[in-house]
């Protein structure tokens, strides 16, 4: 990595981050872009909201011949707990209207703002593993084999077996949907199933352009270049997360 | 962890990051740069770069493995839990890079 020569004898983290112990796992992360605040899902049900900055915190300044130095600062403030759902909390994504959206053990999907209000938009029968949130407001959640477009555009869609994964693509025109067996594009009506019988999938993930969708499942890489239904694929071993950027997929 | 550009011609996936015996949890890609952030089942946080062996440590194991990561989206800042109930957050100023961030 082209790092600036920095001291790095410790993580990162001790030098230019900040820590907090909250006593119970963390299940999942969001940034509001708008508040500068991420958003923590936790396992008690509440959502912790850290700062990214905070008044003299560290930072790094030129060095007089070259390079940077660490300029240390105050530590962090305390982190805002939200309590938010019974039961654990399970998802949190950035909420297209700013803030967060959380979903629940209890069955609900709430807004959350970064001034800790909060505002139950859906009442499920059951535990919400799975949302996925982007342009066009949507706010999406799967319960089962079901994925349901909350709000203003209210609909839903049945796939084949339970929902392991959702990806909005980047315009916000078309969810992919992962379950068990196979992967579905929904542009709202009927999806389109994509080729199915892969394994299962564990993840998906548009490239910046919405030009193609990546999906792993069982042991190797998908790739399909809309709107060829057929996959270009590459044995890769397990894959447990998967993501992009611009044209490269990066799984692990 | 593996990178792998489907250009949709032949292309073989590269592999980076750090070779130990945890599985990797959660991969992210820098919005603006060529970094990939990862965190491994037993608590390690690295950022890694395509085509480069060297990496950052974030974080060092323990508190259980990585179970959220995520980059802001200006990509000036990283967060990272684990499932031992740790929470934190990473400031990446563009000090601690050498090259320039792609534009929007």
């Amino acid at each position: 990595m082209n790092a600036m020569p920095l001291p790095l004898a410790r993580p990162l983290l001790d030098v230019l981050g900040a820590r907090w112990r909250v006593g119970v796992p963390a299940v999942a992360a969001a940034w509001d872009g708008r508040s500068g605040f991420a958003g923590f899902a936790l396992g008690d049900g509440s959502l912790a909201l850290a700062p990214a900055a905070w008044d003299n915190g560290p930072t790094l300044r030129p060095r007089d011949g070259g390079g940077v130095e660490l300029v240390p600062g105050a530590a962090a403030p305390p982190v805002a707990r939200v309590p938010v759902h019974h039961g654990a909390c399970l998802s949190v994504a950035a909420d297209p209207d700013g803030g967060f959206l959380t979903s629940g053990a209890d069955g609900q999907v709430a807004r959350v703002k970064s001034d800790g209000e909060i505002r139950v938009i859906a009442q499920i029968d059951g535990p919400v593993a799975t949302i996925a949130t982007g342009p066009g407001a949507w706010r999406a959640c799967a319960i089962g084999r079901t994925v349901h477009r909350l709000g203003m555009s209210a609909s839903s869609i049945d796939v084949e077996t339970t929902v392991t994964s959702l990806a909005l693509d980047p315009s916000g025109a078309r969810l992919a949907i992962a379950d068990e067996g196979g992967v579905t594009l929904w542009a709202g009506g009927n999806g389109q199933r994509l080729l199915a019988g892969l394994g299962a999938p564990s993840g998906l993930a548009w490239s910046a352009d919405g030009a193609w969708l990546g999906c792993a499942a069982g042991d190797a890489l998908h790739a399909w270049q809309l709107p060829n239904p057929a996959p270009v694929t590459v044995a890769v071993g397990p894959v447990g997360s998967l993501t992009t950027a611009g044209s490269v997929l990066a799984a692990g | 962890m593996i990178l792998w550009r489907p250009a949709f011609e032949t292309t073989a996936p590269q592999l980076c990051g750090v070779s130990n015996q945890a599985t990797v949890t959660h991969v992210r890609c820098h919005p603006r740069r060529d970094i990939t952030g990862a965190g491994y089942a037993n608590g390690t946080g690295v950022l890694c770069q395509p085509n480069s062996t060297a990496l950052l440590f974030i974080r060092a194991a323990g508190e259980g493995g990585v179970s959220a990561l995520g980059f802001s989206p200006a990509g000036d800042h990283l967060a990272i839990g684990t499932e031992g109930g740790e929470i934190a957050v990473l400031a990446l100023p563009d000090g601690l890079f050498c090259e320039s961030p792609r534009s929007k």
